[in-house]
């Protein structure tokens, strides 16, 4: 392995702090610099590069990765979110039937998601909420009671849903979440077409 | 981009920008929860990922914009030199190099952010000035002026702490 000696390492030293060394120069200062017999005003570089080179060591922890990874392949997430872009696209068709049925009582243009559930009677319809208060969407069974929040988690689920509509129905098909979403669009749909005929 | 470039990615990435994370926010709690946070933010953006010509130096950026918003969040852009000291002085093993060790470690957590990101950029992860300005949005003179500035400061101060016999 090629050395420098102590004239042409305190030369490089001072090339190195004014930032004008390249890559490969400071590669061959580390090597120099692993010298034992180093002269004193060497040895704070030479701890330095040591420090450098012991810190190139540091590795991201395990428990990191396989916590992204196992979010990243149960999918858990993107059922999550799928549910709730299937209870929105469920409330949007609730939307245009009310609309059509009430075309006074709503401004298509300003609604959001939160004035979509706003009022009507699809929360309670598909999962039996009893209380009459604004519910803008569910995660997990728990109503969102903020209006942003839930707009945050349409804009977000609807970017999932769509990134996910080219994969295979063996993929999606068999999980129960998703089976559950699709069986509440499902029933917006039933009660699409059963509401022009109720008084 | 597929799954499986995502995670070679990654894989070749992950412990680059935990490092980088970390010196910038100087705790390793920290950095591991911010680098879990990036890594599901750009596996989200992975399609966006494979339409760089710099994914890395995008990764890079990534962390350090993020680090930088939990810094402000916190209202304060240096990370408080006794809570480094305390932090590195119980990471260290026992003896003289473990004493310089975290001398060094507090010295470069004293240096302005900048400073901070160039030199473990430049010295511990070897990358090109061409690619630390791209990082850091500066210039390549900028990036030897700041690299120059940082590498005297610690060297000055360590040269000192070693001369007056407390290693």
């Amino acid at each position: 392995m090629e050395r420098y000696n102590e004239e042409k390492i305190r030369e490089l030293a001072g090339k190195w702090s004014e930032g004008e060394t390249s890559l490969e120069e400071e590669r061959l200062l580390a090597e120099s610099l692993r010298d034992p017999d180093l002269p004193a005003d060497l040895r704070p570089v030479a701890a330095l590069f040591g420090f450098y080179a012991q810190q190139r060591t540091v590795m991201c922890p395990e428990a990191v990765l396989s916590t992204h990874n196992r979010k990243r392949l149960s999918g858990s997430r993107i059922l999550k979110r799928l549910s709730i872009t299937a209870l929105t696209a469920a409330a949007a068709i609730g939307l245009i039937i009310t609309v059509k049925n009430k075309p006074t009582q709503v401004d298509v243009p300003t609604l959001t998601v939160g004035e979509i559930y706003y009022g009507y009677d699809f929360g309670r319809l598909i999962w039996g909420q009893s209380e009459n208060r604004p519910v803008y969407g569910y995660l997990n069974g728990e109503p969102l009671e903020n209006p942003r929040m839930a707009e945050a988690y349409l804009i977000d689920a609807l970017a999932v849903f769509g990134e996910n509509l080219n994969r295979s129905t063996d993929f999606i098909g068999p999980l129960e979440e998703v089976r559950k979403s699709f069986d509440i669009v499902m029933k917006i749909f039933e009660y699409a077409e059963e509401k022009p005929s109720k008084p | 981009m597929t799954e499986r470039e995502y995670v070679s990615l990654v894989e070749r990435m992950k412990d680059r920008m935990f490092r980088l994370a970390r010196r910038i926010l100087c705790d390793g709690v920290q950095a591991e929860d911010l680098i879990q946070d990036v890594f599901e933010k750009l596996w989200v953006r992975r399609e966006e990922l494979s339409a760089m010509d710099n994914e890395e130096a995008f990764m890079y950026v990534t962390v350090r914009n993020r680090c930088l918003d939990r810094l402000r969040s916190k209202k304060t852009r240096d990370y408080p030199i006794e809570a480094a000291t305390q932090k590195v002085a119980g990471e260290g093993s026992a003896g003289e190099y473990s004493d310089i060790k975290n001398h060094i470690e507090v010295l470069i957590s004293r240096l302005p952010e900048k400073q901070r990101t160039v030199i473990h950029l430049r010295d511990i992860e070897g990358e090109s000035t061409e690619r630390i300005a791209q990082i850091t949005g500066s210039e390549e003179t900028a990036v030897r002026m700041t690299l120059s500035r940082a590498r005297k400061t610690v060297r000055e101060q360590l040269m000192k702490i070693m001369d007056h016999g407390t290693i």
